[in-house]
């Protein structure tokens, strides 16, 4: 099964409404608000994309299908930069 | 003029400029009076706070056609003119200064405290940092520096340097023409004059360095000829702003965007659209009172 998990070579640093990431592979830095750090916390290997959709639909009790839409183009943007990677568990 | 005697005491008579960094206070002693003129240029010596010093003799002499540069009977160069002496001694400072802090990122921006508050005013080169900046220092703002300024885990410090101001800025703050008089200046391969001015000449009571946190930054927005104004920003707009104007050190990169997401995240962020003088210092003026309440 493959799980999304958080890159290696990343300096995360938090400020008051996002998270502040520094690559350090590619020397380049990201700016995450605070809905794609969490998006980004939750990359912590215990689940695919629909894992997390499903996740933070029940935390914020959304149930609108453009969240979602929103949410899976978060985790893809992620994705497309580097930030974060699926492993087989 | 600071005319001394090189040995202390009985011997040729010098002419000394000082200069600072965060840990130096470095004497440039020339017999040259052409010389000390340019050197001038280069003059800048505030109260630095916490930090040791080391004193730091500079010499330059003329020897044959040239004047030669030494610094702890170590021969750092030689040049043809007093103003490429004045060059040479600018970029070796400048170095100097960054050896204090090498591993430290530099925002290209201006320090100002005021009853104890940080601001800093951060922009691109003819944003207007230096106008409003010498504008706040005659409304009573304390000036640090307004040029660059280290950010470091525990707070940010002023690169020591005099104000550098460019003739037409005295267009705009009339009270500067007088000032400039009697200015040393450097003038550039267009034959422009760039003054070298003490803050405290400028109308500041004090002028002290410190390290210490910075409560609010301005991202500065030139309108020329119109109204001034300003707005608030996120933390992630502001770190990215500020990262625009910031020198990454080679090494260590990752702590030191983590520096600015720590020290510049945390600050209240704001974009002023520069354009009358009177209306960005009301509009500093708020962000610093609603910091105080």
């Amino acid at each position: 099964m493959e799980m999304l998990v958080r890159a290696d070579g990343l300096d995360v640093n938090e400020v008051p409404d996002g998270y502040v990431i520094y690559q350090t592979t590619s020397d380049r830095v990201h700016y995450l608000n605070k809905t794609a750090a969490i998006v980004f916390e939750l990359c912590d290997g215990s689940g695919g994309a629909d894992d997390i959709v499903a996740r933070i639909g029940q935390m914020f009790d959304l149930d609108d299908a453009t969240d979602n839409v929103a949410i899976e183009a978060c985790i893809q943007s992620l994705l497309k930069e580097g930030l974060v990677l699926y492993r087989s568990k | 003029m600071h005319p001394v005697s090189a040995e202390g005491g009985a011997g040729p008579i010098s002419f000394q400029v000082i200069a600072r960094s965060w840990s130096r206070r470095v004497a440039l002693l020339t017999s040259d009076v052409n010389v000390f003129q340019a050197l001038r240029y280069l003059e800048c010596d505030p109260e630095i706070a916490g930090a040791s010093q080391d004193d730091v003799v500079v010499s330059v002499e003329p020897h044959g056609s040239c004047f030669r540069i030494v610094q702890e009977k170590v021969v750092l160069s030689e040049q043809r003119s007093a103003k490429d002496v004045t060059e040479f001694l600018h970029g070796h400072l400048v170095l100097l200064s960054l050896d204090d802090f090498p591993t430290t990122p530099l925002i290209h921006g201006a320090s100002l405290r005021r009853e104890g508050h940080r601001i800093l005013l951060v922009g691109p080169k003819g944003a207007g940092k230096t106008t409003l900046t010498l504008r706040l220092i005659q409304e009573g703002y304390e000036f640090e520096g307004d040029e660059n300024v280290f950010v470091t885990f525990d707070g940010v410090l002023a690169r020591a340097r005099g104000i550098r101001i460019k003739k037409s800025t005295a267009t705009i703050l009339p009270k500067l023409t007088e000032l400039l008089s009697a200015a040393p200046y450097y003038e550039n391969n267009l034959g422009d004059r760039i003054y070298n001015v003490d803050p405290r000449q400028a109308g500041a009571s004090i002028w002290r360095i410190e390290m210490g946190p910075v409560e609010a930054v301005a991202i500065l927005r030139p309108n020329h000829g119109g109204k001034s104004s300003m707005r608030p920003v996120s933390s992630l707009a502001l770190v990215q702003e500020v990262l625009r104007e910031t020198g990454l050190p080679e090494t260590e990169r990752a702590a030191a965007i983590g520096a600015i997401a720590k020290v510049i995240g945390n600050a209240r962020g704001f974009e002023l659209s520069l354009g009358d003088l009177a209306g960005a210092v009301d509009c500093i003026n708020q962000v610093l009172e609603d910091l105080a309440d």
